[in-house]
């Protein structure tokens, strides 16, 4: 079913056995996971079907930390969520990533990388990839010219990427949402009050409103914040009447241990001898999967290096990323932009490319970022529309990040030596961690880690379930749950860990 | 074709790898003209002959940017000091 807030005239009250918040990558794999449950569901949107500018600016913020894209431009605010223009990039969080690690400060999560995995195959079908094997070797056993380069695999590696259509979640699912008799999509419809009972242990209703002023109340057994991992921290801090410093914030944990994932142009390799580079080779919506040279976990751990996954472009025909610093800024204009780059691409004919020509290769890298309490979100005395404070982003980077991309240099050009397969050149900042972030310093537009997941209600804001610490009705979805971050491109994971809450909120409605 | 990755894979005892990595190791290769150009051969020469770089390990350093073996170090100063 479907009905739209902003044409609903009475104050609407409605009661649900689970009220998701957001349509996003998160909130519509769990929506999709409750079609046929036989329970009530009601999945609030704050936008509509498609992309309005009046909506968009309620994702307005403010950036006061390390130089990152404008806050509009890097999320998406109506029914499909960010879905509707990512990229399709694909591939699990790695083993290590779910350790804690003695050079990673915060880090360690309360699941197990097992326990995660088990949801791989129903995430991976969500974004229409393929469920066959992770294991780069066993993949493309068979496929001609698909050479990974002959490195130590304790030390480097290649890793398999597979490619999402990419999936425009609104599209693709909206359809049998709509149709669905047991879930309930409210378009319009802006999460804004969240309720707890006297005690502050349950979330007794949530309000939502739309922008020209209509308001529903949603009391439900169970709620999922699903709205990406600014605004669901940005929700939590807002509702303060009850909790002053916020919802799920007793040890001011909420919004802190923002992470991204750094995203830069580093090094080159040369390689000694021409070999078909097919395997690493980019060519947008024209391929279903790639690799990535990866540091393998034994590495990682023997030289205290965060996760890092470098991809190698041919140099001559990389760019010089300066674009990265002429995206624009503000939400619609970032929108059109996405939406024409990629009819431009799709509609070109696949690369003709022969990799076996060229013997130089641009790094362009992807890397964790380390847990760090003081990159967070906090509340602006400004407001949006609806009256609710805007957030402020504050990315901070630690000496890790830069120690971590020195060392990965070093031992893959070492490793590169040893292995006969080529040389290896970076710029002056790579080995000199004194120096500035080069200007052409990005992110994946990755948001991790603001609701973080941990037993200890002191170091983490949701349990190993992704329910609150102290509310028990009260759950989150997405990336805001990541206690660190790996260095894989975050969908697919997380879409893993919502079906993961989704199946253990099933076995608490259901009771 | 066996490839010296899948080989690794299929043993990680360290003690069958070690001896292989020695091998590849103690062959050095001195010509560094197919990924050097000559600007950057004697820029690593002079760099080197003035000890501006960084040891990574007993015969691999980091030198102007490029990691390197040290025979190959010695060759860039050979070629600096013959153009100098
Ligand atoms: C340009 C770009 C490229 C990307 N490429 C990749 C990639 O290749 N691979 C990858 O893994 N990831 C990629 N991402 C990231 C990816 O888009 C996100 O990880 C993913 O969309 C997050 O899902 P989510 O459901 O948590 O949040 P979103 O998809 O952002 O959805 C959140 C939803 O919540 C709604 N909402 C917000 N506030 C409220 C409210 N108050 N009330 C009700 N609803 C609300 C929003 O309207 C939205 O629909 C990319 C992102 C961008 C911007």
């Amino acid at each position: 079913m479907h009905k739209d807030l902003a044409t609903l005239t009475n104050q609407h009250t409605v009661t649900c056995d689970l009220c998701i918040v957001g349509a996003g990558a998160a909130g519509i794999s769990m929506a999709m996971d409750w079609l046929d449950a036989g329970k009530n569901v009601v999945l609030l949107e704050a936008g509509g079907f498609e992309f309005d500018v009046e909506t968009q600016s309620l994702n307005n913020g403010t950036n006061i930390g390390q130089r990152y894209y404008a806050l509009p431009a890097t999320r998406l605010r109506f029914f499909g969520g960010t879905t509707m223009h990512w990229g399709g990039y694909c591939t699990p969080l790695d083993p290590i990533d779910f350790e804690a690690r003695p050079y990673v400060l915060h880090s360690g999560w309360p699941i197990s990388f097992t326990e995660f995995a088990a949801f791989l195959p129903a995430a991976s079908k969500m974004v229409e990839i393929d469920n066959e094997t992770w294991d780069l070797d066993t993949y493309i056993a068979g496929k001609e010219n698909y050479t990974p380069l002959d490195l130590n695999p304790s030390v480097y590696y290649s890793k398999l990427f597979k490619f999402s259509p990419p999936t425009r979640f609104g599209t693709k699912y909206r359809k049998a949402l709509v149709a669905s008799t047991s879930i309930t999509v409210y378009t319009h419809a802006n999460l804004t009050d969240i309720t707890l009972d006297e005690e502050g242990k349950v979330v007794e209703k949530v309000q939502a409103k739309s922008l020209n002023g209509n308001k529903m109340t949603i009391s439900a057994n169970h709620y999922v914040l699903a709205m990406g991992a600014i605004q669901n921290a940005r929700m939590l801090l807002v509702n303060n009447k009850q909790h002053k410093q916020g919802i799920g914030n007793h040890n001011d944990l909420v919004g802190r241990y923002f992470m991204e994932h750094p995203e830069v142009k580093t090094g080159q390799i040369f390689l000694k001898r021409p070999q078909s580079m097919k395997l690493y080779f980019f060519d947008y919506t024209k391929i279903k999967m790639y690799s990535e040279l990866a540091i393998a976990e034994a590495a990682q751990r023997a030289h205290g290096i965060l996760n890092v996954t470098a991809a190698l472009h041919p140099k001559k025909l990389s760019g010089d990323w300066a674009w990265i610093n002429k995206l624009p800024e503000d939400g619609k204009e970032s929108y059109d932009f996405w939406v024409q780059a990629e009819k431009q691409i799709s509609a070109s004919p696949p690369s003709d490319v022969d990799t076996k020509k060229y013997l130089a290769y641009q790094m362009q890298i992807r890397m964790e970022q380390s847990p760090n309490p003081n990159s967070r979100i906090t509340l602006d005395s400004k407001k949006d529309k609806l009256g609710i404070a805007e957030p402020i982003l504050n990315w901070q980077l630690t000496e890790l990040e830069r120690n971590s991309i020195k060392d990965m240099h070093t031992l893959l050009g070492k490793e590169l030596i040893q292995s006969d397969v080529g040389r290896l050149h970076a710029p002056e900042w790579v080995f000199d961690t004194s120096l500035e972030w080069p200007a052409t310093l990005g992110g994946g537009w990755h948001h991790l880690g603001t609701t973080r997941m941990h037993n200890d209600p002191k170091k983490g804001v949701v349990d190993a379930n992704c329910t609150i610490h102290g509310i028990n009705n009260l759950h989150v979805a997405g990336s805001s749950c990541f206690t660190t971050a790996g260095a894989a491109n975050p969908t697919l994971s997380l879409i893993a860990l919502t079906l993961r809450l989704s199946k253990h909120l099933k076995q608490l409605i259901t009771k | 074709m066996i490839t010296r990755r899948m080989f690794m894979r299929s043993c990680s005892l360290s003690a069958v790898f070690l001896p292989v990595l020695a091998c590849v190791t103690e062959d050095k290769e001195t010509d560094v003209t197919w990924f050097l150009s000559e600007t950057e051969i004697t820029a690593i020469g002079k760099a080197y002959a003035q000890n501006s770089f960084s040891f990574i390990d007993k015969d691999m350093l980091v030198i102007s940017g490029w990691v390197i073996t040290l025979a190959e170090a010695e060759v860039c100063k050979k070629k600096y000091l013959e153009s100098a």
